[in-house]
């Protein structure tokens, strides 16, 4: 049939679409600062069926509404309760929802939409809360949709404060909140702390470049990953076990080892600087967990082989075995002279070493060697056995302002502090100052002031203590009275510690004297967890049960 | 659609009125196919592992004492490869954590399919116990990306 355009004044028809999924946006964020949330978002990459993204915006409740395909709804429209916030695609993926209420919880549910069908939308739901940032309220706070809780302790580098909640990594800007990257899900969630180190090579030239840096972070899928810093995944390790729950460690080349027997060990294979990820493992068994030493960043060509292993400390193969447990504290390198692995690890029902203290340069020829000192029993009495090691290991340096350390603290399951002496960990002393209650997360060492140490008890005291060296003795304990107290962070500076709990709170506490202050920055069904400190930017960063990040301006009210 | 519904009717009375008849003529009793089975979650169970390496099946555990949880599912009549997601829930009803798992159907009994998942949920040493997160908290257990979880179970964690 031919038709003749000339004489057609126009023509109507109806286009029917067949066979086209509409998927739902990938995840959905928010960032929520004072009177306004902005929402971020990704849209569906297989298919690409997307030309806009309708956000419905309820004060009540998370919307029920469901949009009508083949119904088009324009921004500000009113469907059922809820509002409609449109964005076409070509204005991102984010948008600014202004004008907001502080104090007033918004609830939003997002639908991908292309030409007018929509997306269901079951599990992306989110609410937000915006704040004045006065008062112990956060100055922002982020949320990510289903991701899950993270209390671990976030991170700073640069302008940006990185975390992981779940499967995925995020950087945020430090003084606004808005997200800056995202990653695609991992295989598996990040238990532990996200690590950005500096690049071998390029240590002269790292301050303040964010991008001199590489990410480390192990998953529960037994994998380590190293990203770039805008979010580029630049490498994954083989699976080292079930799972890694304990924060991975990368050494640098050039910063921390100092060592010409590590440097020449730990090379590019044409001599040049190669930094190395130390990571541990947490397996089924009580049994067979391992330590393995992964090629990181090597300055000469980027990361060839990255994430293939150097070495794997496998103490079933010493002669006689000795057996290792899980592994949920970071395996922690020491600087020159010793240039040990420490490793603290779970004891299978106090029958097995849970202290490990492995060669980081001789480990390379495989674990025959490698164990330098392992312990398990002590001798200066009670606890007879060490025990689980529950809390990470930290060091204790010999003066404030250099390198050596000479001591390890341990926190174990019955409440004790272990300090122990290196290379060989022959004890210095044990003591539990009255507490029962496990020691959790880690034991802060002061700064300025090395044997002064900060910890937290599972139930909820806050203790500082000083290591005499043969004995310590008590300074001071404050009952926070929070049943579920996170690990402090202390700005030594400040004179100031700060520990997050349930029921949203957050204790500052002074390091002199142990007086407390309580403010509420979450809410009362949120705990919050290990915090960080920003010492420029003047803030608390600190994670919850919630998912959520709260950037909290201190010193508290 | 009125008059599509009323001649599905009409059929579905023909057909009512013949398939007696059909079977009398075949000297067996009528028995109506079944109809398709849907997915089936036919067992759920947690376990509480412990250093000692024994299991003890419950729906609480001591978080200081316990390793990790072991949450085992059992499908029934599955066609296809699904993914079954696994959230524990805090008291507060937050998602503290999701897991996710792929279903193989196998043949199995009877003419059925089974398939069966399994979730570690790691308690040592993780937020549970470094943050003593204690309570009633739950399991959900879903399939694909259905709005509904196919099971919830109570699961207690105490100190």
């Amino acid at each position: 049939m031919t038709v003749s355009f000339a004489s057609v004044v126009s023509v109507s028809t109806t286009i029917t679409f067949t066979g086209i999924a509409v998927n739902p946006v990938g995840y959905l964020a928010a960032t929520a600062e004072s009177g306004q949330v902005t929402l971020y978002w990704s849209t569906p990459v297989s298919p690409q069926y997307s030309d806009s993204v309708i956000a419905l915006r309820n004060p009540t409740s998370v919307p029920t509404e469901t949009l009508t395909d083949f119904t088009s709804y324009g921004n500000g429209a009113t469907v059922g309760s809820s509002t409609v916030i449109k964005v076409l695609d070509t204005d991102g993926a984010s948008v600014v929802d202004g004008g907001l209420t502080n104090g007033l919880k918004y609830y939003y549910k997002i639908f991908n939409a292309y030409k007018d069908l929509y997306s269901e939308t079951s599990n992306l739901s989110i609410d937000s809360t915006p704040t004045p940032g006065t008062g112990g309220t956060p100055a922002w706070t982020y949320s990510l949709a289903g991701a899950g809780a993270s209390l671990g302790i976030p991170l700073t580098q640069g302008s940006r404060v990185i975390a992981a909640r779940g499967n995925r990594l995020f950087a945020l800007d430090r003084a606004t909140g808005a997200q800056d990257w995202i990653t695609s899900p991992l295989g598996g969630s990040v238990e532990g702390w996200l690590v950005p180190w500096p690049k071998s090579g390029t240590y002269s030239d790292v301050l303040g470049d964010w991008t001199a840096y590489t990410l480390y972070a192990g998953a529960t899928d037994g994998k380590a990953y190293a990203f770039d810093t805008s979010g580029n995944q630049v490498w994954a390790s083989g699976v080292l076990g079930d799972g890694i729950q304990a924060t991975v460690s990368p050494q640098s080349w050039d910063l921390e080892f100092l060592n010409p027997d590590f440097q020449l060990t730990y090379t590019d294979g044409a001599g040049g600087p190669m930094d190395v990820v130390f990571v541990a493992t947490r397996n089924g068994s009580t049994t067979n967990n391992t330590v393995s030493a992964l090629r990181g960043f090597a300055a000469s060509g980027g990361t060839p082989d990255g994430g293939t292993s150097i070495w794997t400390f496998d103490p079933q193969n010493l002669v006689p075995p000795a057996p290792m447990d899980i592994v949920v504290a970071a395996p922690q390198p020491t600087s020159a002279p010793h240039n040990l692995v420490i490793v603290g690890s779970y004891s299978a029902g106090q029958t097995q070493p849970s202290l490990w203290a492995i060669n980081g340069v001789t480990g390379v020829n495989g674990p025959a060697g490698a164990l330098v000192a392992s312990k398990g029993v002590l001798g200066n009495g009670p606890p007879a056995h060490l025990g689980d090691i529950t809390s990470e290991v930290t060091f204790g340096y010999a003066c404030w302002d250099c390198w050596e350390v000479n001591t390890i603290y341990a926190g174990t399951a019955s409440g004790y502090v272990v300090a122990l002496n290196l290379p060989d960990l022959t004890e210095k002393w044990a003591a539990n100052f009255d507490a029962g209650s496990p020691i959790v997360g880690y034991i802060w060492e002061d700064l300025y002031d090395p044997g002064t140490l900060y910890f937290t008890t599972q139930d909820g005291y806050v203790r500082a203590i000083r290591d005499n060296g043969a004995s310590a003795t008590e300074l001071w304990r404050t009952a926070t009275a929070i049943p579920s107290a996170s690990s402090p962070v202390v700005d030594e500076d400040r004179g100031t510690l700060w520990v997050g709990g349930s029921g949203g709170r957050l204790v500052e506490i002074d390091t002199a004297s142990g007086a407390m202050t309580t403010a509420f920055p979450g809410e009362a069904a949120e705990t919050l967890g290990d915090p960080t400190v920003d010492f420029v930017g003047g803030r608390v960063y600190v994670g919850s049960s919630a998912g959520r990040l709260h950037a909290v301006p201190i010193p508290l009210p | 659609m009125r008059r599509r519904g009323r001649a599905l009717l009409a059929v579905a009375a023909l057909l009512a009125t013949l398939m007696p008849a059909v079977s009398a003529t075949a000297g067996a009793p009528a028995r109506p196919a079944r109809p398709a089975r849907e997915a089936m979650l036919y067992r759920l169970t947690a376990q509480g592992h412990f250093a000692s390496g024994a299991r003890v099946r419950g729906h609480r555990f001591r978080i200081n004492d316990v390793r990790e949880i072991i949450v085992e599912t059992q499908w029934w009549y599955l066609t296809s490869d699904r993914t079954e997601r696994v959230k524990l829930i805090t008291q507060e009803g937050h998602v503290y954590q999701e897991w996710e798992n792929t279903l193989a159907p196998a043949p199995g009994r009877r003419g059925r399919t089974q398939a069966a998942g399994t979730t570690r949920i790691p308690v040592a040493g993780t937020s549970i116990t470094r943050h003593a997160l204690t309570g009633r908290w739950r399991l959900e257990v879903w399939l694909d990306g259905d709005s509904q979880p196919r099971a919830v179970r109570p699961l207690s964690l105490t100190r």
